[in-house]
C-alpha cells in the first residue's frame, strides 16, 4: 500500500535530473553521431559524407597516437599518483605531530584553479627562466635534464606530473577514508602478535582496501581523460604531437580546422571504446556495491 | 551519382535536426552595404572591433584613444575592442560561423592565399571595392589610391575581383641583430649565408647564443626554411610544389640544400639554449636582453616588444642573407599584410567603415609608424623609427612576396613546419625531413 | 570515523621519520612553487627575463598587484567562478539527491535502465559532446551566458553524485520508511523529514567534490564563454596569460594568479578540517 504511494513520487523526483541529462548530455550525444556523417567547410557549410570520415579515422596516425597518449597518461599518472597518495594517507593515519600543516600544504593545490597550476608549472619547467633546469645547471648536472616540456620523450610525463600534483590531495583524502574504515581491533590484534607497521600495512591494510583501490582506479582513468586543461595550457599538444590527447585533438580539429564532423567522429569512436571497456568493468563496479 | 542521391535523401530525412545544427553561416551573396558616396552621413550605433595588440600594451592604448576620438566625433556611437590575435582566432572564427562575428576583424581575408578567401567567397565579408573606388572627401582621390603597390597585391579576391580587406600594417620577415653588441665585439652584420655562419661562430666564441628562436611555435621555426627556400629555389617554384601540387619537392635539389643549411645551424649550436621549451615572447625578450645575437622575425618585433626593450638597445636589421649559387630570388623579402575586413552582416557598416578608413588613414598610419615601428602599406607614410635601416631593407627588396609561399591555412602548412621543427630539434636530419615532407605532399596532392 | 577520535597525537617512533621525509618533500614542492611565483610577481618584466630565476627581486614591484587588479579583471573572474561553481553545485547536488532516492529505495519498472543511463555519464568523457552542446546552447540562447554554464556543470555533476548517493542511501535501513508510513506520513514527507537528515555525510562529500570539479572546470568554460566579463577564473587566467605573452607582461600575470588564489587558500585554511572530514565521513558505508 505504501509501496504504491511511494511510486507516485518516482517521476517527479527523477524528472529534474533526467531533464538536464537529456538536454545537455543525451541529446548532444545523439547529435554527435549525426554530425559525424557530415563534412564541414571552414565557414560552416556541411555536406553528407556517410561513413567516410570513420574510414579516414582508421588511418589517422594523429588520432591513434592520441589514444595511445591517453593510455600512457592514465598509466604513468596512476603510477605517479597512487604510491605517494597511499603512503601519505598511511602517514596521516599515524596521527603524527604537525599533520595539519602537511595536510594543508599537500591539499592546497586542489583548490587552486587548474589554469593557475598549469601556468605555474609551465613557467617552473621553463628551460632558462624556470626552476628545474637552472637548478640542475647550478649544480653542474644541466646536461642530464632535457627541456622537459620541449622534449617529445618527457613532455607527456611532465604534464602527467603536473596533473597529479594538482589533484593528489583529493586522492589522499579518499584513501585516508579507507584507512579510517579499517577495523581497529584487527590492527590491534596484529600489533599484539608482534607484527611490525610495515607488515601490517602490506599484509593487512592494503588487502582490506582492495575494493576501494579498484574504484579509485576507475575514477582516475575517467579523470585522466579530462586532462585537457593541462595539455592545452602547458604544451598545446606538442612537441610534435607527443602530448596530444583525444580531447585536445578534437578541440583543435573542431575549432582550429573547423572540421566538426571529423571531430564528432572521433568522439563517437571514443565513446564506443569506453563503453566497451565499461562493460568489462561493469561486473567489478556491481560487486563494489556502489561505494567509492 | 547514386552515392550523392543517397546523401540528399538522408539530408531530407534528417530534416529539422540538420537544419538546426548547420553552423549558421551567412550563405549566398552578401547584401549590398550603404551608399559608397554617402555612408559618412550615417555613422551611428555600436560596433565590436578585433584588434591585434593585447590589453595593457601601448599599441592597444593607442587604438583605445582612436576609438574614443571617433566616439566623440559621432555622438551616440560606441566602439568595443576585442583581442583578435593568433591564439584568439579559433574562438572568433567559431563566432563567425555562428553568424556572430565581430563587425571588424583581422585574419579573414588575403587575396594571395587561397585558404584565406573562403569567407569572402561564402558571403561573410563586405565587399569594400565600391568604397575604395569612391573619392575620399579629404583628398578628392579614390581611397584605393592611398595603398602602396606592395600592399595592393594582397587586396583583390581572384574569385570575383572584390576587395574584402585592407592592410592596417604590413610585415616583412627580416633578420634583426643586436647592433650594439655586434659593434662591441667587432662583428660585421652578415649579408650572405657564409657570413652568417662566420657570425654564428664568432658569437659562439664569445659565449653568446647566436640565434634566438622559439621551439613552441612551428611556423616561426619554419621562417628559416621558408627564407632559405626562397633563396634556393624561388617563390614560384616553392608555391607550385607546396600549394599547387605541381611537381615534387625532390625534383629541385634546392629544397634539400635549404634544409641542409637549417641542419648546419642546428649542428653548429646556433640556436639559443633551451629553445625547445621557450615560447616566442620569451625568445624575443631574451634577444633584447643580449642573450642572443640575432633573431629572424616579422617586422612587428619592435612594436610588440616595446615594453621590454632596454633603453640603450640598438636594433639592427638586415634582409635574409643571400645564398651563393641559389637559383631563387636573392633580393626578395617575404611579407604579409595585416588585413582588416568588415562583417557583411554588421548592423552598423558606416561606423565600421569609419573605423577602417581612420585606421588606414595617413595620420594614424604615420603615428603608428613613429610610435610603434609599424610598417605601413599606405603611400606617403614615413618608415618606422627605432628600427635602424628597415626602410633601406624594404626599398632594396626586388619584390615583396607572400610569406609562407601562401601555404597558410592548408594541410601542407601543418606538416611542413612540423617536419622542419623536427629537424631543428635534432629528431631527424635534412634528408629524412625532405623524404617525410615529400611523402606527405604526395599524399595531399595525390601526385 | 576513527575510534580514537579526540585522542592526542601519536608518540614519536623512529619509522615516522620516513613519513616526515615524504610529506616534507611534497610540502616543500608546494612551498617552493609558491615562493617562486611570489618572488617573480615582485620583479619587473625586464628583471624576470634578465636575472637568474633564483635571484630574489631587487625592485619589490608591489604595483604589479594594483595593475593586475585594475587591468586584469581578476575580481570579475573570481566573482563569476564563485557564482557558477556554487549555483551548479547546489543544483547538481539537490537534483541528484532527489533522483537517487527512488533509484535506491523504490522498486519500479525501468529503474535499472534509468540508473545505467545516469551512470553512462560517468564513463563517457565530458568533452566528446562539445560540438552539439555548443549548438544546443546556441539554439536555447544560452551560449556565452553564466546560466548556460551552470546548467552544463550541474548536468555533468549528476552521474557521480547519483552514483555515490544511490550507494549511500542503500545502506540506510529499510524500516525507516515503513515506520514513517505507519505514522501516516506521505512518501514526500518521509523523504524530506526522515531520509534527508540522514544524508549529511554523503551530501557533504558530493558537495565538496562537485564544487572542486566545477571550480576547476576549464574546457567547457573555454568553449561556451567568450565575453570577458562572463569568464570564470580558469579561462580568465588563461586569457590573461595570452595577453601576458603578447604584451610580454608576465609579472602582472603572476600577481593576478596570486590574487586569484589567495582567498581560496584562506577559506581552505579555515575549512580544511571540515572539508577533509566531510570527504572522509561521506565515504563510510553508513
Amino acid at each position: 500500500m505504501f509501496r504504491r504511494a511511494q511510486r507516485r513520487i518516482v517521476v517527479p523526483f527523477l524528472l529534474p535530473a533526467s531533464l538536464l541529462l537529456a538536454v545537455f548530455f543525451l541529446y548532444p550525444l545523439a547529435r554527435t553521431v549525426q554530425l559525424s556523417f557530415s563534412e564541414f567547410t571552414r565557414t560552416g557549410r556541411q555536406r553528407f559524407v556517410g561513413l567516410s570520415q570513420y574510414a579516414e579515422l582508421i588511418g589517422d596516425d594523429q588520432f591513434l597516437a592520441s589514444l595511445g597518449h591517453a593510455v600512457v597518461l592514465a598509466l604513468a599518472g596512476g603510477c605517479m599518483l597512487f604510491p605517494p597518495a597511499v603512503a601519505i594517507a598511511w602517514a596521516f593515519h599515524q596521527r603524527l605531530h604537525g599533520e595539519r600543516v602537511f595536510r594543508f600544504l599537500i591539499f592546497a593545490p586542489v583548490v587552486l584553479s587548474v589554469a593557475v597550476v598549469a601556468l605555474m608549472w609551465k613557467f617552473i619547467l621553463h628551460p632558462t627562466l624556470g626552476l628545474v633546469n637552472p637548478a640542475f645547471a647550478a649544480i653542474g648536472l644541466g646536461d642530464l635534464v632535457p627541456v622537459l616540456l620541449g622534449d617529445p620523450r618527457t613532455a607527456l610525463l611532465a604534464v602527467a606530473f603536473t596533473a597529479v600534483w594538482h589533484g593528489i590531495g583529493i586522492w589522499i583524502v579518499l584513501t585516508t577514508s579507507g584507512f579510517a574504515r579499517l577495523p581497529a581491533d584487527v590492527l590491534e590484534a596484529g600489533r599484539l602478535d608482534g607484527a611490525g607497521e610495515w607488515t601490517l600495512f602490506a599484509r593487512v591494510m592494503l588487502p582490506m582496501m582492495r575494493d576501494l583501490f579498484r574504484t579509485l582506479t576507475i575514477l582516475w582513468i575517467v579523470q585522466s581523460l579530462q586532462a585537457f586543461a593541462f595539455v592545452f595550457i602547458m604544451t598545446g599538444g606538442g612537441p610534435f604531437g607527443s602530448t596530444e590527447i583525444p580531447a585536445t585533438l578534437m578541440f583543435r580539429v573542431a575549432f582550429e580546422n573547423a572540421e566538426f564532423g571529423y571531430a564528432a567522429a572521433m568522439g563517437v569512436v571514443i565513446v564506443v571504446l569506453l563503453l566497451a571497456a565499461a562493460l568489462g568493468l561493469n561486473k567489478l563496479l556491481k560487486r563494489d556495491d556502489l561505494e567509492y | 551519382m547514386s552515392h550523392r542521391r543517397f546523401g540528399a535523401l538522408a539530408l531530407v530525412a534528417a530534416g529539422a535536426l540538420l537544419a538546426a545544427c548547420s553552423g549558421g553561416g551567412a550563405g549566398g551573396p552578401a547584401a549590398a552595404g550603404p551608399d559608397p558616396a554617402a555612408w559618412r552621413e550615417s555613422i551611428t550605433g555600436s560596433i565590436e572591433v578585433g584588434v591585434l595588440p593585447a590589453e595593457g600594451t601601448p599599441g592597444r592604448a593607442y587604438l583605445e584613444k582612436l576609438a574614443e576620438s571617433i566616439e566623440a566625433e559621432h555622438p551616440g556611437t560606441q566602439i568595443t575592442l576585442t583581442f583578435a590575435n593568433t591564439e584568439a582566432r579559433p574562438a572568433l572564427e567559431q563566432r563567425w560561423r555562428s553568424g556572430d562575428g565581430p563587425d571588424v576583424d583581422y585574419g579573414m581575408f588575403d587575396g594571395t592565399v587561397p585558404a584565406q578567401q573562403v569567407w569572402a567567397d561564402d558571403g561573410f565579408l563586405l565587399n569594400l571595392k565600391p568604397y575604395l573606388d569612391a573619392p575620399d572627401p579629404a583628398t578628392g582621390k579614390p581611397w584605393s589610391s592611398s595603398f602602396t603597390a606592395a600592399a595592393n597585391g594582397f587586396l583583390t579576391n581572384p574569385g570575383d575581383g572584390g576587395v574584402y580587406g585592407v592592410p592596417s600594417e604590413m610585415s616583412t620577415q627580416v633578420l634583426f641583430y643586436n647592433a650594439g653588441m655586434f659593434e662591441q665585439l667587432g662583428i660585421t652584420p652578415p649579408r650572405t649565408w657564409d657570413e652568417l655562419m662566420a657570425t654564428t661562430a664568432a658569437l659562439k666564441a664569445k659565449q653568446v647564443d647566436p640565434i634566438a628562436v622559439t621551439g613552441l611555435f612551428q611556423p616561426y621555426m619554419g621562417m628559416w626554411s621558408d627564407n632559405l627556400w626562397l633563396r634556393e629555389v624561388g617563390w614560384q617554384k616553392a608555391n607550385d610544389v607546396l600549394v599547387n601540387g605541381k611537381g615534387h619537392i625532390t625534383d629541385d635539389p634546392g629544397f634539400l640544400a635549404g634544409l641542409e643549411k637549417v641542419q648546419q645551424l642546428r649542428d653548429g649550436g646556433a640556436f639559443i639554449k633551451g629553445f625547445q621549451g621557450t615560447d616566442f615572447t620569451p625568445a624575443q625578450a631574451l634577444f633584447f636582453q643580449g642573450k642572443a645575437g640575432m633573431i629572424l622575425m616579422g617586422s612587428w618585433l619592435a612594436s610588440e616588444m616595446k615594453d621590454v626593450i632596454p633603453p640603450d638597445f640598438r636594433l639592427g636589421v638586415l634582409p635574409f642573407p643571400t645564398v651563393a649559387g641559389g637559383k631563387g630570388d636573392q633580393q626578395a623579402i617575404a611579407a604579409a599584410p595585416q588585413m582588416v575586413s568588415i562583417n557583411a552582416k554588421s548592423a552598423n557598416v558606416p561606423l565600421a567603415l569609419e573605423w577602417v578608413s581612420r585606421l588606414t588613414g595617413t595620420k594614424v598610419q604615420a603615428e603608428r609608424a613613429e610610435q610603434f615601428g609599424e610598417l605601413s602599406g599606405v603611400v606617403g607614410v614615413p618608415s618606422p623609427k627605432g628600427v635602424t635601416g628597415i626602410d633601406e631593407v624594404v626599398a632594396g627588396a626586388s619584390a615583396l612576396v607572400p610569406r609562407e609561399f601562401a601555404m597558410t591555412g592548408t594541410k601542407a602548412y601543418e606538416f611542413v613546419y612540423a617536419e622542419v621543427a623536427r629537424l631543428m630539434f635534432g629528431e631527424q636530419d635534412a634528408g629524412t625531413t625532405l623524404d617525410r615532407i615529400d611523402q606527405q605532399l604526395r599524399e595531399l596532392h595525390k601526385n | 570515523m576513527s575510534t580514537d577520535a579526540g585522542a592526542g597525537r601519536a608518540r614519536f617512533r623512529p619509522f615516522h621519520l620516513y613519513f616526515y621525509v615524504l610529506m616534507g618533500a611534497f610540502a616543500l614542492a608546494a612551498v617552493g612553487a609558491f615562493a617562486w611565483i611570489v618572488n617573480s610577481s615582485l620583479k619587473t618584466d625586464v628583471e624576470f627575463i634578465g636575472s637568474p630565476p633564483f635571484s630574489t627581486t631587487t625592485s619589490w614591484q608591489f604595483g604589479n598587484y594594483a595593475q593586475a587588479w585594475e587591468a586584469g579583471g581578476v575580481g570579475a573572474f573570481f566573482g563569476n567562478s564563485v557564482l557558477v561553481a556554487v549555483s551548479a553545485t547546489v543544483l547538481g547536488v539537490f537534483f541528484s539527491v532527489l533522483a537517487a532516492y527512488p533509484l535506491a529505495r523504490i522498486r519500479f519498472r525501468g529503474s535499472s535502465l534509468v540508473l545505467s543511463g545516469f551512470l553512462m555519464g560517468l564513463m563517457v568523457p565530458w568533452m566528446v559532446t562539445f560540438i552539439p552542446l555548443y549548438l544546443t546552447l546556441r539554439d536555447l540562447g544560452l551560449l556565452d551566458s553564466r546560466l548556460g554554464l551552470v546548467l552544463v556543470y550541474a548536468t555533468y555533476n549528476l552521474p557521480f553524485n547519483i552514483f555515490v548517493m544511490v550507494g549511500f542511501m542503500r545502506t540506510l535501513p529499510v524500516e525507516l520508511e515503513e515506520a514513517a508510513a505507519v505514522d501516516g506520513a506521505g512518501p514526500s514527507a518521509t523523504f524530506f523529514r526522515v531520509i534527508m537528515p540522514l544524508l549529511g555525510p554523503g551530501v557533504a562529500a558530493i558537495t565538496i567534490i562537485s564544487f572542486l570539479n566545477n571550480w576547476n572546470e576549464f574546457f567547457y568554460a573555454l568553449v561556451l564563454i567568450h565575453s570577458e566579463d562572463r569568464m570564470t577564473l580558469p579561462v580568465g587566467i588563461w586569457q590573461l596569460s595570452q595577453a601576458a605573452t603578447y604584451g610580454s607582461n608576465w609579472v602582472t600575470l603572476f600577481a593576478a594568479m596570486l590574487i586569484a588564489v589567495a582567498p581560496v587558500l584562506l577559506v581552505f585554511a579555515f575549512l580544511q578540517k571540515r572539508i577533509t572530514e566531510g570527504l572522509t565521513a561521506g565515504a563510510l558505508k553508513g
